[in-house]
């Protein structure tokens, strides 16, 4: 027996479901409505459910010919279907159908008609969001009549077809085909328009239609020295719904142009695109010598998109051949779009070389080249930003323009060449000690204008292994890893995107100079391992492990001299903005333990720790602001978990029976200290903490009636507690400039129980 | 030294034939169906279909081990076979066990396996498959998490968080994006980078976009954690701060947000809630964020 509808957290799971002949069928209750609990395993309702687990392994005949057959949770929304037959030796082929539904929230409330589609409207009677500066919390009366409840969950079905054959000795061919169906709603922040960082917006459920295609092939030779592997994997990824249309619900407030807000205006944003993706790859492997090897991979792939863009707004459109004006509206788009479609197009280029050997007594090394070419080929144009469909476009698109509101998309390129050696020398009798070397050097090429045109991280560390016997080893390593680079320059990437009428004119960022992004910031890495396993005795082990990093990031050349871009000279404090530092630390013990015979037993508790700080300026757009310390702010974000799992089982000699219990017990708790200089007064108020509290039991047994018929009982309770200050007691109108959803943080008791029967092995 | 069992003095007698594998009758005429029932379980498995012509036998994977078989007179213990697999066993170094498979099964999946981090770490094929048992159960996609927790325990408590992909359920297992036999990519993944194993299921986050936002062109992983978070949507940290981390522009990018008007309202307090901490904060409005393809999506709002 085990837990019901939940992987097994340690190994030695009761396998007799899958190595025989087993059908199951039973029925299950459950107490409780909750898509938190539903989320992934389909129980997502108060009420009863089947249980159908099917498993059917047969030989046939004595030639190796095989069929296979399972499904499994036929009774639930989320379950799995498959078939494989084939001949040992000689060719497969295989089906699957899985259905995975996702059931995410259940609570959402919406005042738009036309949930589930791509067009919404608003209901016949409804006023419009327009009281306070079309405000939601001053429109509460007016709104709440017309919310309703619409859930949010999405189906995924995923259709497989495999098949292979060795054609010849040292050959085979293996193709696989993957179809994933998604169908169902996702919510998105539906935006008005840009009004100076006070848009309107609501969040909205879109229509999710779409097919992912993959296909691989893969051709494999082998011999006794070398082997080698060439594939072909095509992805293709379809959209039925390119947009999602909504009526405005907000009123016309200032810097709206024409009649683009309530009743008349409608807003549009663009979804995902369809795209494809082709990769081809080939990897040989020489056996050079005894005990020395050389690996190495080519590969080739492809990205293309080429989706039709939408149009600038759908409440334009004034140039001929434009889309249909919205009636009612006014909104002027002067210029046509520069490309009806992107042809967006990204190469990759990899090319791997290993080379591996343990030709000496006491030493083992390795050296690995990697380089990786990330080709962006997307053609750049400039294009006008219309912050939303209740806004005109900029008269005139050209270069030379000084508007904020003209961009050009950049297309980035990067190529990364990462080298890595490592070695291992038995200094004392089954003790190695080790030490690794690795450089990356990632080029941002220049065409792209990045913040960095390079970076490069240069990691060292050191390892040693100790086994002492069977009942005990242990493990400790210590490795830093510096990250520096090129110079830094925000202003590099604004030039990129902004037109040089615009950089000419106002020579400063959207970000404060000082800030330093932490993906590409310079920095100094800690990071230590201890690992231990300990066997007292022969019914005992007892595993310990700690991982522990920090990471401070330096820049580089913040401020000071280094930044002085605003006229008259002001020079901005020599500190760094953005993330400054990160702490990371998992630590476990974890034991298990026979007691007697037929008794299995375990026990773990973890630790971790994920934090992060960050400083900060709040400014506006004037040097003043910008360059004051007093203005600075910080956050220092701190995720633990402390998770406790314990497990027991006995099966007597006979075998009649099993029983077993599992409980974890998960407590995460997000903390966020929050701190600000002089002249931010009032200072910030604390946030609290966002916490989510599991407490899962599970109790197990299986009965063996007769040699083939085997009765199953589980109970399960799972209690959860969670608090999220983003949702908790926050109404759809609890918040300026956006209609909300209502949606509140998961709470939910469930009991489960289930009762089956298992016919085994015919 | 052991008296003869039964079956050992009939195998020795001639009357033993094979049980289960082609010439395993040395083997067998000790370890049969009473000595040791698990053993031969094998001829359930593949490795015990003698019609496929690459079946091995007991000695392809466990060597000739005469002195095993036949044990010196004086010794005072049976010596063991040449190649055992058990975990930091005096006999058989890992890499010698791994080599036992690897002699048939270095190609497909395994052609990265020498050098790759588990080899390295002194994993052995042994230590997360059992070859004997009728179904192994790494190879099984419901219980695989079960042998991965061994070592990896930071990830097991990891799906318990409030935001996990659906492995606690088993309808992923961990070498839908891991290679546990090594791989060109880091963190041994499937395929070549971190964004190409997420784009698996994830191709509508491909693009390419019209506007791209750089880490998530990068790498998934900046932003989220995919083992799990307590934060919605697997996050590595919370919006509005998380992206503050890398956006600090005037107004309401730089704002410090805080505990100010969060609902319920406090007393004396009657300012309506900042839409940047509430709901997806500041995914209310940019919630593009993976990249953009409208024309007027560079600041990821359309």
């Amino acid at each position: 027996a085990e837990p019901m509808l939940q992987v097994p957290l340690y190994r030695g799971a009761d396998m007799s479901r899958y190595d025989e002949n087993n059908v199951e069928l039973g029925v299950g209750f459950s107490t409780e409505s909750s898509f938190k609990f539903g989320e992934f395993n389909g129980i997502h309702d108060q009420g009863g459910f089947l249980i159908g687990n099917l498993n059917l392994r047969n030989r046939l005949g004595d030639d190796g010919r095989y069929l296979n057959a399972f499904g499994y949770n036929l009774g639930l929304p989320s379950r799995q279907l498959g078939v494989e037959y084939g001949k040992q030796g000689g060719y497969w082929i295989s089906a699957g159908y899985d259905m995975l539904t996702r059931y995410q929230f259940s609570d959402t409330l919406f005042i738009h008609n036309g949930l589930g589609g791509s067009v919404l409207t608003l209901p016949a009677g409804f006023a419009g969001i327009t009281a306070g500066t079309s405000q939601p919390p001053a429109n509460a009366a007016a709104i709440n009549p017309f919310l309703r409840t619409y859930e949010i969950k999405q189906d995924r079905d995923v259709f497989r077809l495999g098949g292979g054959f060795n054609f010849a000795p040292g050959w085979d061919l293996s193709v696989n085909y993957r179809q994933d169906d998604r169908d169902g709603s996702k919510l998105i922040g539906a935006v008005m328009g840009n009004t100076g960082g006070n848009p309107r917006a609501a969040i909205l459920p879109y229509d999710l239609n779409d097919r992912t295609q993959q296909v691989e092939a893969v051709v494999r030779w082998r011999s006794k020295t070398a082997q080698a592997n060439f594939s072909y994997w095509y992805s293709k990824y379809d959209n039925d719904v390119g947009s999602l249309t909504w009526q405005n619900p907000y009123g016309i407030i200032a810097g709206w142009a024409g009649n683009s807000g309530f009743n008349t205006g409608y807003g549009r944003l663009g979804l995902m695109p369809s795209n494809d993706f082709h990769q081809f790859a080939a990897t040989g492997a020489w056996n050079l010598a005894p005990k020395q090897r050389l690996t190495g991979t080519f590969s080739y792939s492809m990205m293309r998109q080429d989706d039709a863009f939408l149009p600038y707004t759908i409440n334009g459109p004034a140039f001929p051949g434009g889309p249909t004006q919205t009636p009612g509206t006014t909104l002027t788009v002067p210029n046509a779009l520069p490309r009806s479609s992107l042809d967006g197009k990204i190469d990759n280029t990899l090319l791997d070389l290993a080379y591996f050997t343990r030709a000496w007594d006491k030493v083992t090394l390795r050296a690995n080249y990697h380089y990786n070419k990330h080709n962006n080929k997307t053609p750049t144009a400039l294009y006008a930003y219309v912050g939303g469909d209740t806004s005109n476009q900029p008269p005139v698109a050209n270069d030379t323009i000084n508007s904020t509101q003209l961009r050009w998309n950049v297309a980035e390129s990067t190529t990364e060449n990462r080298f890595k050696v490592d070695g291992d020398y038995e200094i004392f009798r089954r003790t190695l000690l080790r030490g690794f070397y690795e450089y990356k050097h990632i080029s941002y090429e220049e065409e792209s204008e990045a913040l960095r045109s390079h970076t490069t991280n240069n990691l060292l560390g050191a390892e040693l292994r100790r086994i002492m016997s069977e009942e005990f080893t242990g493990t400790l390593r210590y490795a830093h890893d510096q990250r520096t680079g090129s110079d830094y320059s925000l202003t590099r990437a604004y030039r990129a995107t902004y037109t040089t009428g615009t950089t000419n004119a106002v020579p400063f960022p959207d970000n404060v100079p000082t800030l330093r992004h932490f993906f590409l910031a310079d920095y100094d890495k800690d990071m230590i391992r201890a690992i231990g396993s300990i066997t007292p005795m022969e019914r005992v082990t007892i595993d310990l492990r700690a991982d522990w990093y920090k990471v401070k990031y330096k820049g580089p050349d913040c401020g000071g001299p280094n930044d002085q871009v605003l006229a008259p000279a002001n020079i901005f404090p020599a500190e760094c903005l953005g993330r400054t530092q990160g702490d990371g630390a998992s630590y476990t013990i974890d034991g298990s333990f026979v007691p007697a015979d037929g008794w299995n037993a375990f026990a773990f508790y973890t630790y971790s720790l994920f934090s992060t700080d960050q400083l900060s300026r709040n400014i506006n757009n004037t040097a003043a602001q910008q360059i004051s310390a007093a203005r600075d702010w910080s956050a220092s974000l701190k995720y633990t978990d402390n998770t406790v799992g314990l497990g027991v089982r006995y099966q007597p000699d006979n075998k009649k029976y099993d029983v077993g219990a599992q409980y974890v017990f998960s407590d995460g708790t997000g903390k966020y200290g929050l701190g600000a200089a002089s002249a931010l007064v009032p200072g910030p108020l604390p946030v609290p903490d966002t916490q989510a509290r599991l407490h899962s039991l599970q109790l197990f047994a299986k009965y063996r009636y007769s040699k083939n018929v085997a009765l199953r009982f589980n109970y399960w309770f799972e209690k959860y507690r969670t608090d999220d200050w983003a949702y908790d007691n926050a109404t759809p109108t609890s918040s300026n400039n956006v209609l909300l959803t209502g949606h509140q943080s998961p709470q939910y008791d469930a009991h489960i129980f289930g009762i089956s029967i298992a016919y085994t092995n015919w | 030294a052991r008296a003869q069992a039964p079956a050992e003095k009939e195998a020795a007698a001639g009357k033993r034939g094979d049980l289960v594998l082609r010439g395993d009758a040395k083997c067998t005429r000790c370890h049969d169906e009473e000595d040791s029932p698990q053993v031969l379980q094998i001829g359930k498995t593949r490795h015990g279909v003698n019609a496929d012509q690459r079946t091995p036998t007991c000695v392809s994977c466990h060597g000739e081990s005469d002195r095993h078989i036949n044990k010196p007179a004086d010794a005072k213990e049976r010596p063991k076979p040449d190649r055992i697999f058990k975990r930091n066993n005096d006999v058989t170094p890992p890499e010698a066990q791994s080599e036992a498979c690897l002699g048939c099964h270095e190609a497909s999946a395994r052609i990265h396996w020498q050098g790759s981090a588990h080899d390295r770490g002194r994993v052995t094929c042994a230590n997360c498959h059992t070859v004997h048992a009728p179904r192994d159960q790494v190879l099984v996609k419901e219980t695989q998490a079960g042998v991965c927790f061994t070592c990896h325990k930071e990830q097991r408590a990891a799906i318990f968080r409030f935001s996990s992909h659906p492995l606690k359920s088993g309808w992923m297992a961990c070498s839908d994006c891991h290679a546990p036999h090594g791989s060109v990519a880091e963190h041994n993944l499937v395929r070549n980078t971190v964004n190409e194993t997420c784009y698996q299921c994830h191709a509508d986050k491909r693009g390419p976009f019209l506007w791209e936002h750089p880490p998530a062109r990068e790498d998934c992983t900046l932003c989220h954690n995919p083992h799990g978070s307590n934060v919605p949507q697997m996050l590595q940290a919370r919006p509005p701060y998380l992206c503050q981390q890398c956006h600090v522009a005037p107004f309401h990018p730089s704002t410090n947000y805080s505990g100010t008007n969060l609902p319920p309202i406090r007393p004396g307090v009657t300012a309506p809630g900042f839409d940047k901490m509430l709901g997806q904060q500041c995914m209310n409005c940019h919630s593009k964020v993976h990249g953009s393809n409208h024309p007027s999506g560079a600041r990821f709002t359309r």
